[in-house]
């Protein structure tokens, strides 16, 4: 007879030694768990997880379940291990995000629509396991197209491509909630821009 | 006094773009003599400052001439549509399909930021397959076997005083390589380089050689090859006798 408890501790161990994120169905084999106890385990474990006295907390990222360590000791964290690769530049943040939003897509469409060659920052993008080729397109030349990581997923916090913020153009589609969200991060772009003009003056 | 500013561009859209929201320009009634005089004035500030203009901004230069002269053309209507095409059109969409990515990636730039504060593990090779493989070196031992078995190899160590033994590499002379070599030669029949070099050491190659051009020097030896490269035939003299 199984407790709660040894749920729990089963849960936290598989979960422990998973790089990928678990996905459910895998669990529910692992621990034996019919669909509905598995998420109210999972519910109840990401509660304990965020009681005071623990460092780690549950995220659901590009399908599955995995542990990160609390957003509140990442300054300790990094005395530990150092964050890879740094921050992604700008021209590198936009090719990014027209492959995410468009892909698939090949490099000579992500080029049309930034107005530069894309070459180095596909290569950088690929290097970083962000984007990955996901098969070629069917014109002369047959170019690879590209799409974005279950690394890309997890980077991010958010479980599939459909969780990425919305573009203006869909901005009539969206619930009230989600319009509230992107009202602030225009916000945040005026005041980026407000910074910007100031440097210009 | 201008104060000039360089500011680095993402591209000449970006810089276009910059123009456009700078001036405060209706994006959809661009003022293209205005914009193209903007733009040139930068790329020219871009060489004062020895920094390499991009092709790409060359190219959106000539787009932009391009589009003025267009409009300086009288009109002509679309024969299907009966509309007047704006010149600018197909510029105004690309500037308006970038700024809609430029925007965004700004908002994925803060989400990675927030996102970077939580850390997990990475998929590090050699400790998986560790893992999944349930290959411990280490399984089963404890701190206890390591220090006796560090003890049984240190007591045996000390009791084994052997001296201290030269391992010296066996040395070949030139005289000795002569000696085989006439042995070789002895039946009279022509021998090959490749043939008594072969598995040889580097050393042994160049002794071997070095007597070759020694035999030859003592005219005890014909040497013949048919080109670079080719195998090296040595065949003996006997008295005036050649034999090849």
């Amino acid at each position: 007879m199984l407790f709660k408890e040894d749920l729990f501790s089963m849960l936290e161990a598989i979960l422990f030694v998973s790089v990928e994120p678990l996905d459910k169905v895998k669990i529910m084999e692992v621990l034996g768990l019919k669909e509905e106890e598995l998420d109210t385990l999972l519910v109840e474990y990401e509660e304990l997880l965020a009681l005071p006295g623990r460092g780690l907390e549950l995220q659901h990222v590009a399908g599955g379940y995995k542990l990160a360590t609390k957003k509140i000791y990442s300054k300790l964290v990094e005395k530990i291990i150092k964050p890879q690769g740094g921050r992604l530049s700008k021209a590198a943040l936009e090719t990014l995000s027209i492959i995410a939003y468009k892909q698939p897509l090949t490099r000579s469409e992500v080029e049309k629509i930034r107005g530069v060659s894309a070459d180095s920052m596909v290569y950088k993008l690929l290097e970083r396991e962000l984007i990955t080729e996901v098969g070629r397109k069917d014109v002369p030349g047959h170019p690879n197209l590209y799409g974005t990581t279950d690394k890309f997923l997890i980077q991010l916090g958010i479980n599939s491509i459909d969780d990425l913020p919305p573009l203006e153009e869909d901005v009539d589609t969206l619930s009230e909630e989600e319009l509230e969200l992107s009202n602030k991060s225009l916000e945040m772009e005026i005041v980026n821009k407000d910074i910007g003009s100031d440097s210009n003056d | 006094m201008e104060k000039v500013v360089l500011e680095s561009f993402e591209g000449p859209l970006d810089l276009l773009l910059h123009l456009i929201r700078e001036h405060k320009i209706d994006i959809y009634d661009i003022p293209i003599y205005e914009i193209t005089k903007q733009y040139l004035v930068y790329l020219d500030k871009m060489n004062e400052y020895n920094i390499e203009v991009a092709s790409e901004f060359l190219v959106v230069a000539s787009t932009l001439i391009n589009i003025k002269v267009r409009m300086l053309l009288p009109k002509t209507n679309d024969e299907e549509t009966n509309e007047i095409e704006d010149p600018r059109l197909e510029l105004v969409n690309r500037l308006i399909e970038y700024e809609k990515f430029k925007n965004i990636s700004l908002t994925l730039g803060d989400i990675f930021e927030e996102n970077g504060q939580n850390f997990y593990r990475e998929k590090d090779e050699e400790l998986y397959t560790l893992i999944s493989k349930d290959i411990n070196p280490l399984k089963n031992i404890v701190a206890n076997n390591i220090f006796d078995i560090a003890e049984f190899v240190l007591t045996r160590f000390k009791e084994s005083k052997l001296p201290p033994y030269e391992i010296k590499s066996k040395k070949i002379t030139i005289g000795d390589k002569i000696r085989e070599l006439m042995k070789l030669l002895n039946d009279n029949k022509p021998i090959y380089f490749d043939d008594i070099v072969d598995k040889k050491s580097r050393n042994e190659i160049v002794v071997s050689f070095l007597a070759i051009l020694d035999l030859y020097k003592q005219e005890k030896v014909d040497l013949f090859q048919v080109d670079n490269f080719s195998p090296l035939k040595i065949s003996k003299i006997i008295g005036d006798k050649h034999v090849i």
